[in-house]
This record gives structure tokens, C-alpha cells and sequence, in this order.
């Protein structure tokens, strides 16, 4: 602005001087005037420059610090994935840590075990003594004892009696059944 | 100059947005990491866990292998032992033509067979307790026998168990006969 008013005080000194006499003096004083008015242009213009320039450089520097920034989140955001996928690994880890099927194994194992325990001691308390019971019984009614080891077909034994111990030697294919009975009881002693 | 005001301020505001992006990152990272390293140790627990029990269970495992192993032989024996002791008893029941059966009641039942030689196979029986006072007393007779009461009493005071069935077995043949 002060350029501007410097500019119309030119012009008026320029008019001023077609009119008037004193022309060197009031020349010299408009070219000092209008060195002035260049200069101050110039001053501005320069001004004018550096605060652009400075400017520029400010923005630059913001938007630098802006892809820096930018940058930063997109590294955060793959380092929260990479968390992400280490934390869903291990809780699928932690969940697969587990023993059901050895132990479900164990179980029928035990159960195995227990059931033929059961068999066994049913077997030892229950049925052999059970047959045991029948086979002394029959040893003491008929006071006979059997040859095991004889050739098949062969009734052998011994009958041991009051007095005498009696040996039976019958050969069961050429005798019945009724036979054979009737002969094995007439040695068991009728005398109460 | 409005435009680069505009331009300016866009980045500003995005600066802005992106800084508080990043806080709240952060604030997650460190979230999950703490998480993370709470579930890894967890995990080597378990895992450390997991090798004790299983090594527990593999001695278990081993101790039941002995195990079945000791009742299988008891298992086998016994069943030796009821082999012999059935063979046994059927040599008897066969020769003897004489059947002995425990029924219910704590009775035992004495099937006599070759009795009617016409029909050997006809069973003639009859059935044995001990009563209250430890007496043995005889039921059930199939055909009926007049003589059984008889028996009952000498069976009584003699305990010759062996004569009581001679004499039983000698009085079902005589019904035969008669």
C-alpha cells in the first residue's frame, strides 16, 4: 500500500513539474522517490518469498511427520495381527492339552480287569467249591474212587469198603448201563 | 491461498486422527501381550502336567498288563480245577445212574436213573434239607416211598449217608418190580 501512495505522490510531483520551475531539484527528488518505491517492492517481494518458502517447509515437515505417523499405525496394526494369531495359536494349543482318550483307555482297562476279578472269585468262593462239594459227596456215598487214566470205554476204579478195598474193573462197552449201576451199588454197604 | 488453507487444516485433522489411532493400539498391544504371556505359561503348565499324568498312566497301564496277566493264570487254573472236578462228577452220575442237583430251598435233589429196566432212563428222585435243628429231612418223593419216613430216622441217628441212598436206591427198584 505504502508503494502505492509513493506512486501517486510520483505522479503528482510528474504533474507538478510540467507546471513549475524548479525541474532539476524536484527530479532529483522523484528519482530518490522512486529509487525508494522499488526498493520497497523488492523488500516485499522478498518477504513475500520467504514466508512462501517457510510455509512450504512447515508443510513438508507436517506431512513427513504425517506418513511417519501413518506408517506407525499400519506397523501396530500388523504387530496386533501377528498377537492375534500367537494368542489363537496357543489358546487352540491349550485346549488340545488333554488326556480323555488315555484315559478313557484306563477306565475300560480297569473295568476289564475288575469284571474278570469278579469271575475269578466268583469261579474260587462260588463254583469250585460248589463242585468240589458234589464230587466229596458222591466219594462218600459210593466210597468210590476212579482210575482217571484208563482206557476209554473201561469202568475202573477201587470201592473201598468197611474191611476190604475192592477193585472194578468193568468194560462198559459190552455191559448196559443198568448193569454197571446195579453192580457199583450192590457194593455200597445197605447196613445202617 | 484458501485452498492450501483447507489442504493444511485436512492435514491437521488427520494428523490428529492418526496419533489417537496409534494410542489406542498401543494400548491394545500391550493388552495382548500381557494375555499372551499369561496363556503361554499357562500352557507350559499343563504341558509339565500332562508328562507326569501321562507317564502315571503309562505305569498304570503296565501295572494292569501284570495284573491281567496273574488273573488270567488264576482263571485258567480254575478252570482246570472245575474241569477235573466235572469230569469227576460226571463219571459218577453216569455209572451210578445217580444225579445230585441243589435246588432252591437249600434242597438237594437225588435223581436215581437205571432203576426200570424197561425204561432206564426213568428218573426216580427225591429231596434233602437240613431243617432247623440240623436234621436231615427228606421231601418230595417221585414215585412215593412208605419206606422214606422209615429211612429219615435211621439216617438220623446212624449218619450213614451211604446206606440211606443204598437203601433208597433198593426200595425204588423194589417199586419196579412189584
Amino acid at each position: 500500500m505504502a508503494a502505492f501512495r509513493d506512486m501517486e505522490e510520483v505522479s503528482h510531483g510528474l504533474l507538478s513539474l510540467l507546471g513549475a520551475n524548479r525541474a532539476e531539484a524536484q527530479q532529483r527528488r522523484l528519482l530518490r522517490r522512486h529509487e525508494q518505491v522499488v526498493e520497497r517492492l523488492l523488500e516485499t517481494q522478498n518477504g513475500a518469498d520467504r514466508r512462501l518458502r517457510e510455509t512450504l517447509a512447515v508443510e513438508e515437515e507436517v506431512a513427513q511427520s504425517l506418513l511417519e505417523l501413518k506408517e506407525c499405525t499400519r506397523l501396530g496394526g500388523t504387530e496386533l495381527q501377528q498377537l492375534e494369531a500367537e494368542l489363537r495359536k496357543t489358546i487352540e494349543e491349550d485346549a488340545s492339552l488333554q488326556l480323555t482318550t488315555e484315559l478313557q483307555e484306563l477306565k475300560e482297562l480297569e473295568a476289564g480287569l475288575q469284571q474278570q476279578e469278579r469271575e475269578v472269585d466268583k469261579d474260587t468262593t462260588v463254583t469250585i467249591p460248589s463242585a468240589v462239594y458234589v464230587a466229596q459227596l458222591y466219594h462218600r456215598i459210593s466210597k468210590i474212587e476212579w482210575d482217571y487214566e484208563c482206557e476209554p470205554g473201561m469202568v475202573k476204579g477201587i470201592h473201598h469198603g468197611p474191611t476190604v478195598a475192592q477193585p472194578i474193573h468193568l468194560d462198559s462197552t459190552q455191559l448196559s448201563q443198568k448193569f454197571i449201576s446195579d453192580y457199583l451199588w450192590s457194593l455200597v454197604d445197605t447196613v445202617w | 491461498m484458501s485452498l492450501k488453507l483447507k489442504e493444511e487444516e485436512r492435514m491437521v485433522e488427520m494428523f490428529l486422527e492418526y496419533q489417537n489411532q496409534v494410542r489406542k493400539q498401543n494400548k491394545l498391544i500391550q493388552e495382548k501381550k500381557a494375555n499372551l504371556l499369561i496363556m503361554i505359561a499357562e500352557v507350559k503348565g499343563k504341558r509339565q502336567e500332562l508328562e507326569v499324568l501321562t507317564a502315571n498312566i503309562q505305569d498304570l497301564k503296565e501295572e494292569y498288563s501284570r495284573k491281567k496277566e496273574t488273573i488270567s493264570s488264576a482263571n485258567r487254573a480254575n478252570e482246570e480245577r472245575l474241569k477235573r472236578l466235572q469230569k469227576s462228577a460226571d463219571l459218577y452220575k453216569e455209572r451210578l445212574g445217580l444225579e445230585i442237583r441243589k435246588i432252591h430251598g437249600d434242597k438237594l435233589q437225588f435223581i436215581f436213573t437205571n432203576i426200570d429196566p424197561k425204561h432206564p432212563e426213568s428218573p426216580f428222585m427225591f429231596s434233602l434239607s437240613l431243617n432247623e435243628a440240623k436234621e436231615y429231612e427228606v421231601s418230595d418223593s417221585v414215585p412215593h416211598l412208605e419206606c422214606l419216613a422209615e429211612f429219615q430216622e435211621n439216617v438220623r441217628k446212624t449218619n450213614n449217608f451211604s446206606a440211606f441212598l443204598a437203601n433208597v436206591r433198593k426200595a425204588f427198584t423194589a417199586t419196579v418190580y412189584n
